[in-house]
């Protein structure tokens, strides 16, 4: 249990490369963390499904700017372990992954908050005595113990202290809420959906949504056709701005400003 | 020999080691000044070579780089490049005006983070997500590594050539790009085809089924197959649609989760909805 508890904390320090090593990689998806938890538990294959299941789940967390709307690393170890180690799957996976992220996020704030400023200022010191050697270090490390370190060994206790308690947690749980959150799953794309489409929503680009949605609904197209159509759209709408702007440059040329000829 | 002027070998040397820098450079970010310690850190190797005749001009080139900065990480290469490429100037050039060196990144931030957080954050990562997962709901390792992959192969070229261009055509890059509407043409595109991609995925991975059937015994027919004969995927539709009338009405993130999971849970014990 020791050493397997060892690794979870590893395998959640690989997860957080995402932002210390890795330069978002995605690495920390559940899709691609699950395997790993997988590894250690020693059942890779079922990992890697109720790791795609957790993606889905999860599809509009995105971090956009500042704002981190869930801690993916824990919510995607924690959850594949325990869906692991009690059997249940995805509901298992939301039902300890959802509220433990949001512990994890807590630690995480409080880092940034208290302790991060430290070495920022820190930082600011060697910057001004020109100690890039310093700075480089301090960065580095500094900021990997100070904002990483401390959710991955949250991650190691959650785990090591939870794996017992877990089958017992969700065996009190009545079958029906355990069937409601399978159903939750299925539902939990939607809120992901509607959040990238939010992101991207203007009037004159919801027709492409429809063809989207209407060619898979009807023809059944696979993502990645749906992908090819886009960009073929995306072509032609490219290839007649430029025929435009030509037409538009022969008649207007001679009104033009000669600061627009850059390139 | 003089040595004013960074010789080419060294330079290439230290924008690869500013370009694995880039990497890390979220090891140390903080909530006030963000992305500005991963930057100073990832220009130091570019910024040693540029100023290792005068350390004075180093302190304050570091010191500029600890300024208030954040970017989708993709992208940061790109501003680098432009940042070292404008240093080297700095240097060389004693009429160069340095202040100039964070406009540009204050201009680069908010155009080139809605392009790369729309481009790669969402619509590629979500094209790579649909081309993987079939595999990953078999179990077959291949999905998680299809997925892997096909994201950073193009990341990482995007990185790499983002480094060279900023680099190389520096403040040139940049007046290309306020000058046409680029990043608008390039933004627009992407939401096109994330809309798609998304649109797409809806009929596919929003999953609501109910076991309500209407009418009785032998007749009776099942609600989910007389809505799809009207609409395909009706129920998944409208769920997405109510979601996001929730989002745009700026309803909290974690109550529409909890509202979700609880219509799920309610929907269940009802008999109205069925995994």
């Amino acid at each position: 249990m020791l050493v397997k508890t060892l690794l979870i904390g590893i395998v959640s320090l690989v997860g957080y490369s995402e932002y210390f090593l890795t330069g978002a990689s995605m690495i920390f998806r559940p899709i691609a963390l699950a395997p790993l938890v997988g590894l250690v538990m020693g059942n890779v294959g079922e990992a890697i499904k109720v790791g795609a299941a957790m993606e889905l789940a999860y599809i509009g967390v995105v971090e956009v700017g500042i704002s981190t709307p869930q801690d993916m690393v824990s919510a995607s170890v924690l959850g594949t372990a325990f869906a692991l180690s009690t059997g249940k799957g995805i509901s298992a996976a939301l039902t300890f992954g959802l509220p433990l992220s949001m512990l994890v996020l807590i630690v995480q704030n409080v880092m940034y908050i208290f302790v991060a400023p430290i070495y920022v200022n820190k930082m600011d010191e060697y910057a001004k005595e020109g100690k890039d050697h310093q700075l480089s270090m301090l960065a580095f490390w500094g900021g990997t113990a100070v904002n990483f370190i401390p959710s991955a060994i949250f991650i190691m206790l959650a785990f090591y202290f939870g794996t017992g308690f877990s089958k017992q947690i969700i065996n009190a749980i009545p079958q029906f809420v355990q069937d409601g959150l399978v159903v939750a799953s299925g539902l939990l794309p939607a809120f992901g959906f509607a959040l990238l489409i939010q992101q991207m929503l203007r009037k004159d680009i919801v027709p492409y949504m429809i063809l989207g949605f209407a060619l898979t609904a009807y023809l059944k197209i696979p993502i990645i056709g749906i992908a090819i159509f886009g960009l073929v759209i995306v072509m032609i709408i490219y290839y007649n701005e430029v025929k435009m702007k030509k037409k538009f440059d022969s008649i207007g040329g001679g009104i033009d400003d000669d600061d627009d000829e850059n390139f | 020999m003089t040595t004013t002027k960074t010789s080419n070998a060294e330079m290439r040397k230290a924008l690869w080691s500013t370009f694995w820098r880039s990497f890390a450079a979220n090891a140390p970010w903080e909530l006030t000044r963000q992305e500005a310690t991963g930057y100073a850190f990832s220009m130091v190797p570019s910024l040693r070579v540029i100023y290792r005749d005068d350390p004075n001009g180093k302190a304050k080139a570091l010191q500029r780089h600890m300024q208030f900065f954040n970017i989708t990480n993709v992208l940061l290469p790109l501003v680098l490049g432009t940042s070292i490429a404008m240093e080297e100037e700095n240097h060389q050039n004693p009429n160069f005006d340095p202040e100039l060196i964070n406009n540009v990144k204050v201009s680069l931030m908010g155009p080139l983070s809605a392009i790369g957080d729309s481009m790669f954050l969402t619509t590629w990562r979500v094209i790579c997500m649909g081309l993987a997962i079939g595999l990953c709901q078999q179990g077959n390792i291949l999905g998680p590594i299809l997925f892997m992959a096909s994201y950073n192969i193009v990341t990482i070229a995007v990185r790499w050539f983002g480094l060279k261009i900023g680099y190389e055509e520096g403040t040139k890059f940049i007046q290309r790009v306020s000058d046409s509407n680029i990043i608008q043409s390039i933004s627009d595109k992407a939401a096109i085809l994330g809309m798609m991609v998304v649109g797409a995925m809806i009929p596919t991975y929003v999953v609501l089924n109910s076991p309500i059937k209407i009418g009785t015994g032998k007749a009776a027919i099942s609600l989910v197959k007389t809505l799809d004969q009207i609409v395909p995927s009706m129920l998944p539709l409208i769920a997405t649609l109510i979601v996001l009338w929730m989002v745009r009405k700026k309803w909290k993130v974690s109550w529409i989760l909890v509202i979700i999971v609880a219509f799920s849970i309610i929907g269940t014990w009802l008999h109205i909805l069925a995994p």
